[in-house]
């Protein structure tokens, strides 16, 4: 068993000596890196389970602003944050609304109050954790015994939560022994997986030769104004995912869209509102 | 129910042909099913059994006329069967009312297939009449003949000589003679081998796989079941692209019930030949459809192509002798196998046998699923088969090939088209796409169209085919905006050429394809583009200018209200126009004016 990764962001000496030395007693795997160097490159590379964060690192912006940029990261949003204070700066650390920021903890805190929160959102330990291995384990029965495996477990696994959740593929990673950076490897290359969830309702328009001879990038367009968005992103409300695809098999319905597997043949840039109220209607 | 001996087969095909009596088949590919054959289908179901009529429903796949969908088709009362088109349920039970149970045919929906003359079914013959879902089906309409003649009358020699005679060539695109894939497969030694079917089809406007695996499942089945007896494989794989879900449910039934059937796993039909057979899906990526990749995404990797030689008959997947055929080219194999080599040989041209299945789509008046002999003409698949262009317009070029094809101007439209024919004109025969272009489609923008598909779909891998197809893309994007000089074309010609000569796989090989065979035929478009900064069918929004046409103008404002950038001038007692220094060319006016008075031109 991998133990799990706590990354203590603090230029704090004292506090990150003794919180190091005793959660790793408590089988925690720590690192920890002052604010001299460069934060969110090493969250990138150490992939850690949990981030400890101080609000206030060099300048008062700085804690804010690894914050924002792992909230708006695909990959890093699921690690969760506690951010630390000292009490002078508790009114700012509590300011902070970001979602990844789990717990927010005065260093004057007992080291059992700061392990029970780390126990409590360090997803390794927790009820969801064990529920994600519970469902990758029963998904990768399925494929045992089979050599090249590894693509169609992806697709088994993005089938059930719609997308490929970090914390599901560091599950994986361990169950087949295969090291995280082979699995993203593969992810990032083919165009199917995702690696953050759609939206509800997920729209594709074809790009096809058929469709683009139609007016199929007119189309696309139409959308993307329609909802505010680009391409393979979803909506702010999280109701509709865009993307655009190569080819939905139908050209002589040109231009085609295909929301959740209905199919729309011959849209016309007016028609795309009144598509879209439908869904909105639920 | 196992069948355990070739006898057994011929007894339950016996005994299924007789159970036949009056039927109803509704077209149920993904074309069918998104214009509402599913509800169709259930609807005759219902009533059928509600009346207690002696009458069989089935799904059958497509019927080749995408334009005409959802199609059903009648045989009742030993007559003739009749073709329905545009049936929504209101028309079902009108025909359920009319003619299955009154026996006249209900003239107001008949299908009237234009060009049915010019086409003929080989690889699609099943797709209109067997029911996809079922094996007794296919079987009754002669499924699984050849598979047992093989296994009882032949050796791997034998079929590779047949195959010889038969002449057919993988229609994957590049048209390598099949029988001498099987024939390098078999002659190799090895522990374990393995043959591939590749559904990856990534040409984006061509879907024959997709119709053949949604329609015929079986054939390809035992397509690559004779395929691996030749080469020895007792282990096959079906590569198929994720986007057709319905496809893939269909073959994983299909592999299921051949298993029950004894026609997959061990000790096949008594003959000792043992074969299992899996779907692999594929995730996304075009590369994918290269063989070499195709391996590497089977074994679970990055679809990364790799040089070759070595051959994947030679060193395939998991470093053993893997031979890798097209859905259509193992859906041939059953025919010629039932029908005799000598049969399939006498269709086609002289170099080029069978027939081809092309997904004739882009500007044409009836689109969808053609398949004619090869030799067949452009003109003829065109003009016969699809019904010439609609709308009053006049064709400009065919494209075949897709991103890895060219263009076709009409001065060749009577060309016979097969492998060296298409290969001469600087296209190729490709997976199957053909996409028919008016005047209204600018060449330049095509073959950005196409370039921008590779781009994406470059794996990145070998340096000719990401920097290439970036650099060409970039060229095409500075001469449709009209800011390329004649340099410019020069530079571009010479890239294509570059990545054409040195990119690893067929992706870069083929990729310029596009670029090179328009400049070939329609260089001067593209010294319009460059020299007078016009594009002749207003597609390329970079060189258009906006003109408001006077005598349509009712001067409502419509244009100035919209404008983003204040470049529609005017009142209504003067009169508007365009400003084309501050036009974007963005052609919102053109939506908002109810009168057409806004031009592009």
């Amino acid at each position: 068993m991998i133990k799990s990764k706590v990354l203590i962001i603090d230029d704090d000496k004292g506090f990150v000596e003794s919180t190091s030395e005793f959660l790793t007693k408590n089988g925690y795997d720590v690192v920890a890196v002052d604010h001299t160097t460069n934060e969110l490159n090493h969250v990138e590379r150490e992939a850690p389970d949990l981030v400890i964060l101080d609000v206030v690192l060099a300048t008062r912006a700085e804690g804010a602003e690894l914050v924002r940029c792992m909230c708006n990261d695909a990959v890093l949003r699921d690690t969760p944050i506690i951010l630390t204070a000292t009490p002078e700066y508790m009114p700012l650390a509590e300011k902070s609304s970001h979602t990844c920021i789990k717990a927010v903890m005065e260093k004057t805190a007992n080291f059992q109050q700061i392990l029970q929160t780390v126990r409590t959102y360090i997803s390794r330990t927790g009820e969801k954790h064990r529920a994600i291995v519970e469902e990758v384990t029963k998904l990768v029965k399925l494929w045992e015994g089979k050599s090249g495996s590894l693509i169609m477990i992806l697709h088994e696994l993005q089938n059930h939560y719609g997308y490929v959740p970090r914390d599901v593929a560091f599950v994986l990673s361990e169950i087949l022994d295969v090291p995280m950076a082979q699995i993203y490897e593969v992810i990032t290359f083919y165009n199917f997986f995702k690696l953050t969830p759609p939206g509800k309702n997920i729209i594709s328009v074809c790009l096809g030769t058929a469709c683009y001879l139609k007016g199929a990038p007119q189309l696309i367009e139409e959308f993307k104004k329609e909802l505010g968005v680009s391409e393979n992103e979803s909506t702010k409300d999280g109701l509709f995912y865009l993307q655009v695809v190569r080819c939905l098999g139908c050209c002589g319905l040109s231009p085609v869209a295909m929301i959740n597997g209905k199919v729309y043949g011959k849209v016309t840039r007016a028609e795309v509102k009144t598509i879209l109220d439908t869904y909105r209607k639920g | 129910m196992k069948i355990n001996t070739r006898q057994e087969l011929d007894s339950l095909r016996e005994k299924i042909r007789k159970e036949v009596g009056g039927w109803v088949r509704v077209g149920m590919a993904t074309c069918g099913m998104a214009a509402g054959a599913e509800a169709v289908y259930k609807l005759l179901c219902a009533e059928v059994k509600k009346r207690n009529l002696d009458i069989k429903v089935s799904r059958c796949g497509c019927l080749g006329a995408c334009y005409a969908e959802p199609l059903i088709e009648v045989g009742v009362n030993n007559q003739p069967p009749v073709k329905y088109q545009h049936v929504d349920e209101k028309v079902a039970l009108e025909i359920l009312e009319k003619h299955i149970i009154g026996h006249s045919v209900a003239e107001a929906h008949m299908f009237k297939p234009e060009g049915e003359k010019t086409q003929l079914r080989l690889v699609l013959r099943n797709c209109s009449v067997v029911d996809p879902e079922s094996i007794e089906d296919y079987i009754a309409h002669d499924g699984y003949v050849g598979l047992a003649k093989v296994l009882a009358e032949y050796n791997p020699g034998k079929v590779v000589d047949e195959m010889k005679v038969a002449g057919l060539r993988g229609r994957g695109g590049a048209g390598f003679p099949t029988w001498m894939k099987w024939n390098f497969g078999r002659s190799i030694q090895a522990d374990q081998k393995y043959i591939i079917c590749n559904g990856d089809e990534g040409d984006p406007g061509a879907y024959m796989d997709r119709g053949v695996l949604e329609g015929d499942p079986y054939s390809v089945l035992e397509g690559l079941a004779i395929g691996a007896f030749t080469i020895g494989a007792s282990k096959g794989f079906l590569y198929i692209r994720a986007e057709y879900p319905l496809a893939v449910e269909r073959v994983q039934k299909a592999i299921d019930t051949a298993y029950k059937y004894g026609l997959l796993g061990q000790n096949i039909l008594g003959s000792g030949f043992n074969l299992d057979l899996e779907i692999r899906l594929g995730a996304g990526a075009f590369v994918c459809g290269e063989e070499t990749a195709l391996i590497a995404s089977i074994e679970g990797k990055r679809g990364y192509p790799s040089p070759r030689p070595p051959y994947p008959t030679v060193k395939g997947l998991w470093g053993k002798p893997t031979v890798i055929n097209n859905v259509e080219t193992l859906a041939a194999v059953p025919a010629i196998f039932t029908k005799g080599a000598e049969w399939f040989a006498a269709i086609g041209s002289a170099t080029s046998k069978g027939t081809k299945v092309f997904a004739l789509t882009g500007k044409v008046k009836n689109s969808g699923l053609v398949e004619v002999p090869m030799g067949t003409t452009l003109r003829q698949i065109v003009f016969e088969a699809g019904g010439g262009v609609g709308g009053g317009k006049k064709i400009k070029a065919v494209q075949t090939g897709g991103p890895s094809g060219g263009v076709i101007p009409i001065d060749y439209l009577d060309t016979p088209v097969d492998y060296e024919t298409l290969g001469k004109l600087g296209s190729i025969m490709g997976s199957g796409g053909m996409i028919v272009m008016d005047e209204d489609d600018c060449m330049v923008d095509i073959a950005k169209f196409y370039m921008a598909f590779c781009v994406e779909e470059s794996c990145g891998k070998c340096a000719p085919c990401r920097i290439g197809t970036y650099q060409m893309l970039h060229y095409l994007e500075k001469i449709t905006s009209g800011e390329a000089t004649m340099k410019d074309v020069e530079k571009l010609e010479e890239i294509a050429r570059a990545t054409q000569k040195a990119s690893l796989c067929g992706l870069g090989q083929t990729a310029p394809n596009p670029v090179i065979s328009t400049l070939r035929y329609f260089r001067d478009e593209y010294i319009e583009h460059v020299q007078n900064k016009k594009c002749r069918s207003g597609k390329c929004k970079g060189l258009a200018s906006y003109v408001v046409s006077q005598e349509r103008c009712k001067r409502c404002g419509a244009c100035v209200r919209i404008c983003p950038v204040g470049a529609a001038l005017g009142d209504a007692k003067s009169g508007y126009s365009i400003d084309p220094v501050k036009c974007i060319k963005c052609g919102q006016c053109i939506t908002a004016c109810k009168f057409n008075a806004v031009e592009k031109r």
